[in-house]
């Protein structure tokens, strides 16, 4: 059987295992999943167009997106930021029934959004890596840090993150 | 013997609970230490709180298949060439046409889509009404309209719709468009004023303006649904991470009024 045919077949089972965990990955990373959506595709267009596989194609994945991502940041200079995200005075418009559901929803994900974005991007991506089911090994690869120093890394991310998310809290209190 | 005698590192423990040292290696010294088992516990709760945290952020996977990302190499490059000479083509028509047009006023009113063979732009021009209309009244083709804005542009939707929305993107050019995505096709034109005449219509539209335009209000029927004064924007839509606001057409869909503001 010819090479392509078996790289072929090899990339649509590393697509079918891979692609949504590295879609959540760049979800939760970025805030964005039409944007998430974009790059994990781009990633796998990319290793599709490499033509072989690498010695770890998760990671080769991971740090491909990440470098995607962080071009489209560097790009966007005239991005509009959120400013400020507060309940306004003024609803235009009878929300739906379901809003409340949403808004629960969305103001636990704006809050665990928060506390994250408080973190270097650096101890985001060990968190969201690491809870994505990546070995130390991956996650070396992905962020270029030694292997060796990766459970050291995280576990200092974790407690950051812990402790923001609690500074957050009382202070919301 | 090492590992009975010293504490375990934030490394130790981080390798336990993450699968990639396994118990046996430190057994030993967890039977003899409580603080460190302690440690072990607490650091499992917090890893655990963290997990459930974070899938606070996921939004459901999209539907994509492996034979969509399988793209050759020397099929990519041309296919891009031809977008981006498709673009620049239509960004050289559209500014070529503005200057003749009206350069005083700075404002073009040029029709660019859902032109009909045999029928003629200047007839629509002289009425300030794009062309788009059919014989029906259909609003069933995509349609729109290109044009170079004054110093502040109002887009009006006469009507709130039960359904679509409107895609606001801010562009590095001069030329601001409204186009209709299987909605309205009949849009009226003044300096400062575009008007989607939407009426018993369904569908959406994507709205593309000048970052340089400093002034900006979308109405839908009564309704102030998106201004930019200056840097600072209030809108009922949400922005997405790359700089573009989805509006609802539907009054029900509104989200409370946000304030956002350009860098």
């Amino acid at each position: 059987m010819p090479s392509r045919v078996l790289f072929d077949r090899a990339f649509e089972k590393m697509f079918e295992q891979q692609f949504a965990s590295l879609f959540r990955y760049m979800d939760r990373l970025s805030g964005d999943p039409d944007l998430a959506a974009d790059i994990a595709q781009e990633a796998f267009v990319r290793l599709y167009q490499r033509g072989a596989f690498p010695d770890d194609s998760r990671g080769w994945l991971a740090a491909v997106a990440g470098n995607l991502l962080r071009d489209h940041h560097r790009s966007s200079r005239r991005r509009l930021e959120l400013l400020a995200s507060q309940p306004a005075e003024l609803t235009m418009g009878a929300p739906p029934l379901s809003a409340e559901v949403e808004m629960l929803r969305d103001e636990r994900r704006a809050a665990v959004r928060t506390v994250l974005g408080q973190l270097p991007v650096r101890d985001q991506q060990l968190l969201l890596l690491r809870h994505e089911g990546y070995s130390y090994r991956e996650i070396g690869t992905t962020l270029d840090i030694a292997e060796t120093s990766v459970g050291t890394l995280l576990m200092r991310a974790s407690a950051a993150f812990a402790a923001a998310f609690e500074e957050g809290r009382r202070a919301s209190l | 013997l090492r590992r009975v005698a010293v504490h375990l590192s934030e490394h130790d423990i981080g390798s336990l609970l993450h699968g990639e040292a396994t118990l046996p290696m430190f057994v030993d010294h967890l039977a003899a230490c409580a603080d460190c088992t302690q440690k072990v516990r607490a650091a499992r709760v917090a890893d655990r709180i963290t997990g459930e945290r974070l899938a606070f952020l996921d939004h459901s996977v999209p539907q994509v298949s492996a034979r969509s990302v399988m793209i050759p190499p020397k099929q990519q490059w041309p296919l891009r060439q031809i977008a981006a000479g498709v673009t620049l083509l239509f960004l050289a028509v559209g500014a070529a046409s503005a200057l003749p047009g009206s350069p005083f006023h700075g404002v073009l009113v040029r029709a660019v889509a859902a032109l009909r063979p045999h029928e003629s732009s200047n007839a629509a021009l002289s009425k300030g009404v794009a062309p788009g209309h059919d014989a029906g009244g259909r609003p069933d083709t995509n349609s729109g309209v290109l044009f170079v804005p004054d110093s502040s542009l109002d887009v009006v939707f006469r009507q709130v719709q039960d359904s679509g929305t409107i895609r606001v993107t801010f562009v590095n050019e001069s030329l601001a468009s409204v186009n209709s995505l299987g909605g309205s096709r009949s849009f009226d034109l003044g300096q400062r004023q575009v008007v989607a005449n939407n009426a018993a219509s369904s569908g959406s539209y994507s709205i593309s303006i000048p970052v340089t335009l400093r002034r900006v209000v979308i109405r839908i029927g009564p309704d102030t649904v998106f201004t930019r004064a200056g840097a600072d924007i209030m809108t009922v839509g949400r922005m997405d991470g790359r700089g573009s606001f989805t509006l609802p057409l539907s009054a029900a869909e509104r989200k409370s009024l946000t304030t956002y503001r350009i860098h």
